[in-house]
């Protein structure tokens, strides 16, 4: 009898084969991989070793991340590992680098800035023992928590716009480590920009709006939305929002790089920001909203403080229901979710409808005269008062500012 | 002073949901640019390769007089027939949309014509104006809604998205009445080389919920959007001190400018 459409082992297809059980031991605790040595020299994994971990709350839980709060060892009592501060991942020997260049606009890494240091750690993990080099124009931010080995300090460009000083900068950097793989956020005028300035001059082939980054594989989509490309990985390659996992477990040692950064004539010339009309710009694009719930009775108090904060104005279904505010600007499921720096919240209780408009905002502000809400447990300040007074006291002292300027 | 000489690139365009060919909206948005800053005699509008492409006509509708076409086939490189075209004329601006609406749409070329045609490039540019001493004031639109202003020397390239002037309605009169040249084929046209192009696949939108040592509830908790920031809470007796505390945070996060600065 003859065995019919037999499937192809994978490696005779030309694929690359997956090696499972590498992939489960990254994701177990170390301190749980002490179940000696097998027969093919694999560190064994002790089941038991990992039930006997107990989370602080005294409860038996299996701790994957690696961070392992407090470690019960048999017969004796529980040793506390450094918890705040899990010690870092160091390669003094790196085989080749990656370098990952985050725009870290506003001196901080920005979501995206954390994904891109997260394919640069897949790129520099799948070939054997490669580094991860973060270009750091912020100059502020810790790197290493985020998958940096090692950082460039470009803080002396600064936070004006300067792309043809960034580019320069960049190009320096490949030029010194010779890397493998150049990773850059795809966003707009910052990255987008950067990296495209670099395959120019450079005339090196460049993945735009990539999707997946793997090893050996990248996906860069083409053709508006339309398609995708599937290929090796280019030198360069610019990775689009939400396209790949920042890095988990263990942080890198983001070991400082001795760098000098290069001198360049510019033909732009930054004039600084234009001051823009907060009321016009679009709710999901704001980046300072004050927002309005049934807690607001004083309308021309809140609009007031609106203009005095340069904020744009939000409101909660509630107050747009009753017309006190136009439906553009509801914010929540049924309206707008909005993604701004900061968000004031006055006189909102926070429905779940409301808080999933707001789940992405950094900075929330709750100001309400009940203090059990769910918007005051969410906000990172939140303040018990009646909303109306707390109004007319921030604009009296907004006003006093502007006097004595 | 001497009228602006202007070089805008136009593309043939998609249409987002019915998928026809239509005319690309900024590349009709750096049109609109070019005519706030010159008037229409110094405007050449330049479209690199099919000359019988009935698109092309939208431009003329939308207010350019003539498209002067580089016929250049299907598959071949752009690049170098359009820079030739920049060298030739010289002008002071080359305006076109950041990134093109079907095809590649990497958004290289005008980096790449930058480079070789010895241009300064500046990205998403809302609006152009000239000063007394011939050079740019530029307003770049950034993340946001927000605005920064920059200054430029020509020769310049720009490129338009989203953020810049509205296009004006189309005239059907205009359409038939303006020329499309065809110019001679440029001497470069290096073929593409062949990519691995698929059907775009959905991707899942990524959640956001936590991952580690956290319970279950808490998890749901942050997939809703409800978990609780940690934050400090303040009894507010005194709307003074509330205030105060509001106004010292929203300066941390530098959300309002320091004190000093205002």
């Amino acid at each position: 009898m003859t065995v019919r459409n037999r499937r192809r082992a994978p490696h005779a297809t030309g694929t690359k084969r997956r090696n499972p059980r590498a992939e489960r031991d990254i994701n177990r605790s170390p301190s749980a991989m002490t179940g000696g040595t097998g027969p093919t020299g694999r560190r064994r994994y002790d089941p038991r070793a990992a039930r006997g971990q107990m989370a602080d709350s005294g409860r038996r839980r299996l701790d994957r991340s690696g961070r392992g709060q407090t470690v019960v060892s048999m017969g004796s009592a529980a040793t506390t590992q450094s918890a705040a501060e899990p010690r870092p991942i160091v390669i003094d020997q790196p085989a080749f680098y990656i370098l990952a260049v985050p725009d870290c606009a506003d001196g901080r890494p920005s979501s995206q800035d954390r994904d891109i240091l997260g394919a640069a750690r897949t790129l520099a993990d799948a070939g054997n023992g490669g580094a991860v080099v973060a270009l750091d124009f912020g100059g502020r931010a810790a790197l290493g928590p985020l998958g940096a080995d090692r950082v460039i300090d470009t803080s002396s460009v600064g936070d004006d716009y300067t792309p043809e000083t960034r580019m320069a900068c960049v190009i320096a950097a490949i030029d010194l480590l010779a890397p493998a793989h150049v990773v850059f956020p795809d966003a707009g005028i910052n990255g987008g920009d950067l990296a495209r300035r670099v395959a120019a001059e450079r005339n090196q082939p460049l993945a735009t709006h990539c999707q997946r980054v793997a090893g050996d594989q990248v996906i860069s989509r083409v053709d508006g939305t339309k398609s995708e490309v599937y290929c090796t990985p280019p030198l360069l390659i610019a990775v689009d929002a939400e396209s790949a996992e920042p890095v988990a477990g263990a942080p890198r040692e983001g070991r400082i790089i001795e760098f000098e950064t290069p001198e360049v004539d510019t033909g732009i010339r930054d004039l600084g920001p234009v001051p823009v009309d907060p009321a016009s710009i679009p709710l999901a694009e704001a980046d300072f909203i004050l927002a309005a719930g049934n807690g607001v009775r004083d309308w021309e108090t809140f609009h007031e403080l609106s203009r005095a904060l340069g904020a744009s104005e939000g409101a909660s279904r509630v107050v747009c229901d009753a017309g006190d505010m136009p439906r553009d600007r509801q914010v929540g499921a049924s309206g707008t979710i909005v993604n701004p720096r900061c968000y004031v919240a006055v006189g909102i209780s926070g429905a779940p409808q409301h808080l999933q408009g707001i789940t992405d905002v950094e900075n929330v502000v709750a100001i309400d005269v009940k203090a059990n809400t769910p918007m005051q447990k969410r906000a990172d300040l939140g303040v018990v008062g009646d909303a109306s007074t707390i109004m007319k006291a921030l604009l009296r002292r907004l006003e006093a500012k502007h006097e004595a300027a | 002073m001497k009228p602006l000489e202007i070089i805008v690139l136009v593309s043939i365009g998609r249409h987002p949901v019915s998928g026809r060919e239509r005319r690309a909206v900024n590349d009709a948005r750096a049109l609109a640019v070019a005519r706030s800053l010159t008037d229409r005699s110094h405007i050449k509008v330049v479209h690199a390769g099919d000359p019988d492409s009935p698109v092309l006509a939208e431009y003329l509708g939308i207010g350019a007089d003539c498209i002067e076409v580089l016929p250049v086939p299907a598959g071949c490189d752009v690049m170098p027939g359009l820079a030739h075209e920049i060298d030739k004329r010289k002008p002071d601006v080359v305006l076109t949309a950041s990134q093109a609406e079907r095809g590649r749409a990497s958004g290289l070329l005008p980096y790449a014509l930058a480079k070789r045609a010895g241009l300064s490039l500046t990205p998403g540019v809302s609006s152009i104006d000239t000063t007394h001493d011939g050079d740019f004031r530029i307003h770049q639109a950034l993340p946001g809604g927000q605005r920064r202003a920059l200054a430029a020397t020509p020769p310049l390239l720009a490129t338009v998205d989203a953020t810049a002037t509205t296009v004006p309605p189309f005239v059907y009169a205009r359409s038939r009445r303006g020329e499309i040249r065809t110019l001679e084929p440029p001497a470069e046209m290096p073929a593409l080389d062949e990519l691995d192009i698929r059907p775009a696949r959905r991707r899942p939108k990524r959640i956001n919920v936590g991952s580690g040592n956290q319970s279950a509830a808490e998890r749901l908790r942050a997939a809703a959007g409800a978990q609780s920031a940690g934050g400090q809470q303040i009894e507010a007796a005194d709307p003074e001190k509330a205030a105060e505390a509001i106004i010292d945070f929203l300066r941390d996060k530098k959300v309002l400018r320091p004190a000093s600065e205002q």
